[in-house]
């Protein structure tokens, strides 16, 4: 089990998942995968109760991080982290091109 | 294994991550596991009007696999050291 | 004979290019390193300047440290340049930094780097 959250237990946390949402919620348990469950789940984005308790899978987590007091105002939703680039390879081929120009 | 190694001499240093949803960190390293997952301390965002969503959160784990970069600095590294050990890591994974 | 082999293996795993030990007339010996696995090209590219191309039309160039199996590495001195495409003309964006770890999930490539760059 990795060490790791253990000082983040039956704490309020943010969590920040792949998909840019933000979760506001107590962490319950956790394993080492990262898979965790928590409880009072509060969407961080619009301050609204999503669920009693959760499970989010592992793969899905950015980051994890005791949070201490109740904030208050409302944030946008974060960016994924697939960083998907629309036409990467155009853009690439101009890359090269414009290096092939340089000589 | 040489990364996680690696990154165990960095610990109580500070350093930048960089996530890949483009979010950079700033802080002390606090420790690290075999999957690379970190952990910082007295965390800043780099950009802070742009993401105050860590507002409250001073301490962070960061899993391993979302990061993209971390930002060191020369003296905290021990180049020698590195390469050899990259070059040993090398040898040893041929088993 | 000019050249003697002292010795010579080749292995099961594909790739292998030979390691052996030779010596020539005069008695210099020469080592040859094993290149039996494609991320062992990279041990020759220890301590010399790498171009690296990354995820999200990303590239790096920098001084290769350290590299593992994953293609976990550690550049130094390293300029990343992000490219982006704005109304059809490719804009990049420079960062230079004295040592950075790069996570080996985003990189897509990793060669010498031409004298240039």
């Amino acid at each position: 089990m990795s060490p790791l959250l253990k000082d983040c237990l039956h704490k309020q946390v943010l969590v920040i998942t792949t998909s840019g949402e933000c979760i506001l919620a107590t962490l319950e348990g956790f394993d080492k995968n990262t898979n965790i469950i928590i409880s009072d789940v509060v969407d961080r984005c619009t301050l609204r109760p999503t669920a009693m308790a959760q499970a989010v899978r592992g793969s899905e987590i950015v980051a994890i991080g005791p949070i201490d007091g109740v904030p208050t105002d409302t944030v946008s939703l974060l960016k994924d982290t697939k960083n998907k680039v629309p036409n990467e390879h155009l853009i690439w081929e101009k890359v090269y091109q414009s290096k092939l120009y340089r000589h | 294994m040489l990364f996680f190694s690696f990154f165990k001499t960095l610990v109580d240093q500070e350093v930048v991550v960089e996530l890949k949803n483009d979010i950079e960190l700033k802080g002390t390293l606090k420790s690290v596991d075999q999957f690379l997952n970190l952990k910082l301390d007295n965390i800043s965002c780099t950009d802070q009007t742009k993401y105050p969503h860590l507002g409250s959160v001073r301490n962070i784990f960061i899993r391993g696999s979302t990061v993209r970069y971390v930002y060191l600095n020369k003296n905290m590294v021990d180049i020698n050291l590195l390469q050899d050990a990259a070059r040993r890591e090398a040898m040893t994974e041929k088993k | 004979m000019v050249n003697q082999c002292l010795m010579k293996k080749s292995g099961s795993k594909g790739f292998r290019i030979t390691t052996s030990i030779s010596c020539n007339k005069s008695g210099s010996l020469y080592l040859k390193m094993s290149l039996d696995a494609p991320l062992d090209l990279l041990k020759l590219n220890l301590d010399e300047k790498v171009y690296v191309k990354l995820r999200g039309a990303r590239e790096l160039t920098g001084t290769l440290q350290a590299f593992d199996s994953h293609c976990n590495i550690v550049l130094s001195d390293a300029v990343e340049s992000i490219y982006e495409l704005v109304d059809g003309e490719l804009k990049s964006t420079e960062k230079s930094s004295e040592m950075v770890f790069v996570r080996g999930d985003s990189v897509t490539l990793i060669t010498a780097a031409s004298d240039d760059e």
